[in-house]
């Protein structure tokens, strides 16, 4: 019997070894990391969003938004109709600023309160080791390109999807593509970085686009531009108050 | 009086606001807002007793600019002017008379400064955020009553000045309110925190030599805001209590023949309770309210003043225009209870179809629980072509002809609306 629990007990040590291990050390470190080279923790950038669908219509927003860490205010600056809308999110609480009345109400992570195939936690979701529990999976090779594939479980039940796998590219520690699954694990959309400028290390400008994966005809385009680092950013500019008294927000372009 | 206030301030405070700034900043403006233009035909509600002193079938045509300048100085607002212009004209009228009315309101005209990150203040004519509710805020005794038979007005500011303390657990604003006289100016606090988690709460109090004082709890709740499909599920709870009465009572007044008002003094209280939903995909947005107010008249005294209104005896006329002067003072306030239900959706569907996805619906319904009478507003609003939109409008009263709503001086009114967005 002893000899059946030491053998169980060597198994169980032997099990973390049998997975692919990490060849650039800590993959949560290594995520952070990517995220950085995307958006800095602390900075501000402009973002432009088109939506396709299948029959052939467009429908494009634009707006900028400041981030710390896991705070994130975007505010809508065109269509004209939709000036002044902001989205606020502080950790895992989101609200909406209406664009005509500037009442401020509570929203959630998986509505879509400016349309389209982007989410309130698309528009606002910057720190993936926050978010997810992340785990390598192993290499990959993406449009040409050396990846290595993470696996993304969601910390919470709030977040939209449960299970996100990332391929990142090895060279540049840019994000190439996120699949995005239901419960079932059934890919429900998926983004890939289309194109990307980098300047000093990370990106100054990223275009990805959005697909349905049940209804492939229908995109999002998002272009990432303007992203500049900030030094500081106060914690109170993401609270409710500060959204509802209807100020600029200070760092818009 | 009022508006000279209010220029005298922000004047004063854009002196002060733009000196607080290095000058070599580069200062920046930004435009926004919209143009309306609307046509309205009403039938008269033959049962009103405001008939005959109001006679209300007509054809009427409005434009409107509401605009906003926002001038800034690099990360510090520096202010923001909010203004209507408006050109309302009667084009035909039951009694043959036409009139055209120009009008230029200045909603709100102040400046910002910020102290460092956590404090700032705000002078000028402004609306003070208060309350949770949509139709009716029991809370706030400072800024002009909302009307919710009137979805197209828009809510002028007061001057005031109003410093705020705000950091990431709580926030604290203190402001003084300024009226033309000087009984009427008041000062107040309040003291908000969204700590507890899917929790926003607040505690605020007021106080002016004419009004006395006003104490209220604003709590804000998302119960099951951890449950996707059910996340956008909240509830909200308004209540206010008020050394004195909003409104002259009709305690006496409701005696057909005599015209004393009521006393205002005596505690009083009201109070809301809200909950609003979106259903996840279909994007259909249910938001429900109901209200009381201590102060309201019950179904019998509204039918005595209402009576009265209508009675054709000597000395009631001369009455009539006081009454009617405090009827519009409390547009759906006259009653007890209230509820308040509206359902809008943005768009039929949101799958990039050319039609659907370009025609939406907005509906509400709003009912005197005291003498039940109801007053709904519903509009088709398509958006075909870009940065604007056309709104196909009708807005029925329906009751007794002692009650509310069942009195409004239109029965029926269509409104074909075209908005231009810049």
């Amino acid at each position: 019997m002893k000899r059946v629990c030491a053998i169980v007990i060597a198994a169980a040590f032997c099990l973390p070894l049998a997975a692919e291990s990490f060849p650039e050390g800590d993959p949560l470190a290594y995520i952070d990391a990517v995220d950085s080279v995307m958006l800095p923790v602390n900075c501000k950038a402009r973002m432009a969003v088109v939506d396709t669908y299948s029959t052939g219509t467009d429908r494009s927003s634009e707006g900028f938004f400041v981030r710390k860490n896991n705070k994130v205010v975007w505010v809508a600056t065109a269509p004209a109709s939709q000036k002044n809308f902001a989205l606020l999110r502080s950790e895992d609480v989101f609200y909406e600023r209406f664009a005509t009345t500037n009442k401020v109400v509570k929203t959630s992570a998986t509505a879509s309160s400016r349309g389209g195939e982007t989410s309130n936690l698309d528009l606002t979701r910057f720190n993936t080791n926050l978010d997810y529990a992340a785990r390598y999976i192993g290499e990959e090779s993406l449009d040409g390109k050396a990846c290595y594939r993470f696996e993304l479980r969601a910390k919470n039940r709030k977040l939209a999807y449960s299970l996100v796998h990332l391929w990142v590219d090895k060279a540049t520690r840019m994000p190439v593509k996120k699949a995005f699954f239901a419960v079932s694990e059934k890919v429900l959309k998926y983004y890939t970085v289309t194109q990307s400028t980098m300047k000093d290390g990370r990106a100054a400008e990223v275009q990805m686009e959005y697909v349905d994966a049940l209804k492939p005809e229908d995109r999002s385009r998002i272009r990432l531009f303007d992203v500049t680092p900030l030094t500081t950013v106060p914690d109170q500019f993401f609270t409710k108050e500060y959204l509802e008294s209807g100020r600029l927000f200070p760092y818009d372009f | 009086m009022h508006r000279a206030l209010a220029a005298a301030a922000c004047a004063a405070s854009l002196t002060f606001g733009t000196g607080a700034l290095p000058a070599e900043d580069l200062l920046s403006y930004k435009l926004s807002g919209e143009v309306d233009t609307e046509a309205t035909a009403s039938s008269e509600n033959t049962s009103s007793v405001f008939a005959s002193l109001a006679p209300f079938q007509e054809v009427s045509a409005e434009g409107l600019v509401d605009g906003k300048i926002a001038f800034s100085r690099k990360y510090t607002t520096l202010g923001l002017l909010d203004f209507t212009a408006q050109d309302a004209a009667v084009l035909s009228h039951q009694t043959g008379a036409t009139v055209e009315i120009p009008s230029l309101l200045i909603n709100e005209l102040y400046t910002d400064v910020n102290f460092g990150d956590l404090l700032y203040l705000r002078l000028g004519k402004q609306r003070l955020k208060w309350g949770a509710g949509f139709v009716y805020n029991p809370s706030d005794p400072v800024n002009p009553p909302k009307d919710s038979t009137a979805t197209r007005a828009v809510r002028e500011g007061v001057p005031a000045v109003k410093a705020e303390l705000i950091t990431p657990v709580v926030s604290f604003a203190g402001f003084g309110v300024f009226f033309d006289q000087l009984r009427e100016s008041g000062v107040g606090a309040r003291l908000s925190s969204s700590a507890l988690p899917g929790t926003d709460l607040s505690l605020s109090g007021y106080w002016s030599n004419s009004e006395s004082w006003t104490a209220a709890l604003n709590a804000s709740v998302a119960p099951l805001y951890e449950v996707p499909g059910w996340d956008t599920l909240q509830v909200w709870f308004e209540g206010g209590l008020s050394g004195r009465a909003r409104y002259a009572a009709f305690a006496d007044g409701s005696v057909a023949g005599s015209a004393v008002l009521g006393s205002y003094d005596g505690l009083q209280y009201s109070f809301l309770f809200g909950a609003s939903a979106t259903l996840p995909e279909i994007r259909t947005m249910v938001i429900t309210e109901y209200y009381h107010l201590s102060e309201g008249l019950g179904a019998s005294e509204l039918e005595a003043v209402y009576s009265a209104l209508g009675s054709s005896a000597p000395g009631v006329a001369a009455a009539s225009a006081a009454w009617l002067a405090e009827l519009a003072r409390r547009p759906a306030r006259q009653g007890k209870d209230y509820l308040f239900v509206s359902l809008t959706q943005p768009s039929i569907t949101d799958t990039g179809d050319p039609v659907l996805d370009k025609i939406g619906f907005r509906g509400s319904a709003l009912v005197s629980l005291t003498d039940l009478s109801s007053f709904v507003q519903a509009a088709i609003v398509t958006s075909f072509v870009a940065e604007s939109s056309v709104e196909l409008g009708l807005i029925w009263a329906q009751g007794g002809t002692m009650t509310e709503f069942g009195n409004s001086p239109a029965g029926i009114s269509g409104s074909i609306t075209v908005r231009v967005f810049f």
